[in-house]
């Protein structure tokens, strides 16, 4: 099933077939009244089965704008999104995303939030539904806390309930928006620890992650590519592999210079 | 022809303004002596915040009356009268301003207060210096919204006062808006119509806009820029503080004291405060004796009203009658709020977050709604008596349409102000969730709304009230334009009208009593619950 295994055959399939994401030059262009701003300029990268890629860039260079065309939230000004070979014209069954902000429903305790997406999506009856966001709020570590709301959560916690809600859904592909930006050092840190066994683990529906991250650590400790976009408009500059063994060693040699590496191309 | 009216109206608008800045001027001298005294005094606080408490709850305009009639005793003639008027203007102003004030100085981080003391400035020094000035851009930012809030005072006490014998203002736009259309003369009262709202816009644009931005920069503390670059939100979001304030509860209120407690937890109940008054003893103590003392006037009033009655040679069976005819009064115009506020909700909630979800709408409808919406219901009064004069129950249906124009618009600004504070994520989760339709609205919207939109039934309900007491009987020099079956507003008009302060006094306690037992009873633990429960802060 590698790649190696398809030479010889059309171009193609060798293009088409590996990736389950491809963002085809993609651009994103505000019109603010008569002025016209280039915000994501002509990016282009892709994502295959089991890969974990990392966008960065300055803040404010159009990051998470690029995550909400992937998403569907937005249309590219030009250039076009496919999951699976499909377009993405808006949002799909194939995506889901974890927020920075965690975007949890104040008023419905932690078993509603995360079962609401499995309702609305029209996929599973009360029943399948509820059995699959407790399986879901049990892999996140939550368990006990579903009749909890949001409000009386740490931060972390809150997070968590993120994760469980889109792992719930089962998406091929989650975006997540820098989502260890609003919790504190060590919560983030614990967090991190777990999250990639829990998105691209044997048992993870999920096939494709990628995340927006300024922090240069987080990106070397999780992704196994990272995309660095330039200052607005967000341009690629480099889309590298990180090729480290895991779980990453943070302070080994090879992980030091990957995040020189990264600094540098961002300075 | 056309001059001498222009040029008369003109002349009784600069009459009315000329009251509205005299109970402004006056309304921020008595909240700068209140507020701070209330921030820097422990035992003035716990007098003056529960007082504050309960009269910023009671319909003030019911009160008119008495109002008229004493004034108009102590100052004979036409002083009284505007005497009586500014003081109305003034009740309607004064309170969320005082609360400012007291916010303000709370707020004041401790660095100044140190250095006030280092430098050993007397009070008055430190008043001058320091507390004035620290309140300058709340004051000014709520005197945007006592504005608004008096100019439905002016006006409805300038028209109240038509309704009386002896008590009439003389020069007034409101007098003019009420005899035009008495008259039947409609052209010209939609020319007093226009040259009111001209002087509103005029007003807003060369007073308090630059009053707003000249106070910005005696701003110890700065705020979020989100939540100002809403002009609604901007405008209204005073309706929010007052509510809060409103429904904060006396003995709930976190009672500490420190001066560098953050201007938000003043009026965010309970939970946060984690820190206990050092002399909390002495803080009950008051609170208890200033409960008592109010007990004991409440007790006395009453026990003088029935001896007044006794010895005016009142039967018993009267005074039965009397009270029985206030509290049957008191169930109708409760149901008329009740019922009209209902059609608000029904219009208001669903228009606000279809305004506030459509940015072009919000662009294109929000200054026009704020236009509307400064015009007070009860100057459109009489045309309203006049266009359903002909059908059935046009008495009640007038006062319901009136009452409605006075309430919906607390409805409508604050649930766009509610769902405009949405995080956007919160909407793009939606939709990656493909909530749609009803699913959506139930699911996110409502919810979202529901803090805002019972602040804002706090603030329309004290609303209804108010204009009831207008609508519900309504006559000019004499002659009854509208009048409802039953009601308070009709029975504080017949009082008025036949001099029987007892039936104004049990009038007006018997409504008070109830507005302060629906806002302990129902609206302050409505409030507690959807900001808990229903709202993104943390």
């Amino acid at each position: 099933m590698t790649v190696e295994n398809e030479h010889g055959t059309s171009e193609q399939t060798i293009v088409a077939a590996p990736f389950l994401l491809n963002v085809d030059h993609v651009g994103l262009i505000y019109m603010l009244g008569k002025r016209s701003l280039k915000v994501v300029d002509d990016v282009s990268f892709t994502a295959k089965k089991n890969e974990f890629v990392a966008i960065t860039g300055p803040s404010g260079c159009g990051k998470s704008s690029l995550l909400r065309v992937i998403s569907g939230l937005q249309r590219p000004s030009y250039g076009t999104v496919t999951v699976k070979g499909n377009f993405v014209n808006g949002p799909t069954d194939e995506v889901f995303m974890i927020f920075q902000n965690f975007a949890l429903l104040p008023w419905k305790n932690v078993l509603e939030n995360v079962q609401l997406p499995l309702l609305s999506r029209g996929k599973l009856n009360q029943n399948n539904a509820r059995m699959k966001a407790l399986k879901a709020i049990q892999d996140v570590g939550l368990r006990g806390f579903e009749k909890a709301y949001p409000g009386e959560l740490s931060g972390g916690m809150k997070q968590r309930v993120g994760v469980a809600r889109a792992l719930a859904v089962e998406p091929e592909i989650l975006l997540m928006d820098e989502p260890f930006n609003a919790l504190d050092g060590l919560t983030a840190e614990h967090l991190r620890g777990e999250i990639y066994s829990l998105l691209i683990g044997t048992e993870s529906p999920i096939n494709v992650v990628v995340m927006v991250s300024h922090y240069v650590d987080e990106i070397v400790e999780l992704a196994d590519r990272v995309v660095v976009l330039t200052n607005r408009p967000a341009k690629v500059v480099e889309d590298m592999p990180i090729d480290m063994p895991r779980p990453r060693n943070k302070g080994s040699q090879r992980f030091h210079s990957y995040v020189d590496k990264i600094y540098s191309l961002l300075t | 022809m056309v001059e001498p009216l222009i040029l008369k109206l003109l002349v009784d608008t600069a009459y009315s303004w000329i009251r509205m800045s005299l109970a402004l001027v006056v309304s921020i001298i008595f909240s700068w002596a209140v507020g701070i005294a209330a921030a820097r005094n422990k035992t003035a606080n716990a007098i003056i915040i529960p007082v504050l408490d309960v009269l910023q709850s009671i319909p003030i305009l019911g009160f008119f009356p008495v109002v008229l009639v004493v004034f108009v005793a102590l100052f004979p003639g036409w002083v009284g009268v505007n005497i009586a008027v500014i003081f109305l203007i003034f009740t309607s102003m004064s309170w969320n301003i005082a609360f400012a004030v007291y916010e303000a100085v709370l707020s004041i981080p401790q660095e100044y207060l140190d250095l006030v003391s280092l430098e050993k400035l007397g009070l008055w020094r430190r008043i001058t210096e320091l507390y004035i000035p620290a309140s300058w851009s709340k004051v000014a930012y709520n005197s945007v919204v006592s504005w608004s809030v008096g100019l439905f005072y002016l006006i409805s006490s300038e028209i109240f006062s038509l309704g009386t014998k002896n008590y009439q203002v003389s020069n007034g736009i409101g007098v003019d808006i009420a005899n035009y259309s008495s008259l039947g003369l409609w052209g010209t009262y939609a020319v007093a119509l226009s040259v009111f709202i001209f002087a509103v816009i005029l007003t807003r644009f060369f007073f308090l806009g630059p009053f707003s931005s000249w106070s910005e920069k005696f701003k110890l503390i700065e705020e979020s820029r989100a939540v100002r670059k809403d002009p609604i939100y901007r405008l209204y979001s005073w309706i929010n503080a007052r509510a809060a304030s409103k429904v904060f509860s006396v003995l709930s209120r976190p009672m500490s004291l420190r001066p560098r407690m953050p201007a938000q937890s003043v009026f965010q109940t309970g939970e946060r405060q984690i820190t206990k008054p050092r002399n909390a003893r002495t803080v009950k103590f008051v609170k208890i004796a200033v409960t008592l003392v109010c007990i004991a006037a409440s007790a006395f009033i009453i026990i003088e009203v029935f001896e007044t009655l006794l010895a005016s040679g009142v039967s018993f069976m009267v005074l039965t009658n009397k009270e029985l005819n206030v509290l049957g009064g008191l169930a109708y115009s409760f149901l008329r709020v009740w019922y009209v506020y209902a059609f608000s909700v029904g219009i208001g909630l669903p228009l606000g977050i279809v305004v506030a979800l459509h940015s072009r709408l919000y662009q294109i409808g929000s200054p026009i709604l704020q236009v509307v919406s400064a015009i007070p219901a009860t100057a459109l009064l009489p045309p309203i008596a006049l266009f359903v004069a002909n059908l059935p129950f046009s008495g009640e249906l007038t006062a319901a349409i009136v009452i409605f124009l006075g309430t919906i618009w607390y409805i409508i600004f604050n649930v766009i102000a509610g769902i405009r504070s949405i995080p956007s994520e919160i909407f793009e989760v939606a939709k990656l969730m493909k909530l749609k339709g009803w699913a959506y609205w139930k699911n996110v919207l409502i919810p979202a709304a529901l803090p805002s939109f019972v602040t804002g039934s706090i603030t329309g309900i004290g609303a209804a009230w108010n204009t009831l007491v207008v609508a519900e009987y309504f006559s000019i020099s004499g002659r009854v334009i509208t009048r409802v079956s039953n009601g308070i507003g009709v029975l504080l008009n017949v009082g008025t009208n036949i001099g029987d302060l007892t039936l104004i006094g049990l009038t007006i306690f018997s409504m008070t009593v109830l507005l302060v037992a629906m806002n302990l009873l129902l609206w302050r633990r409505l409030y507690k619950y959807t900001t808990k429960r229903f709202s993104y802060r943390r």
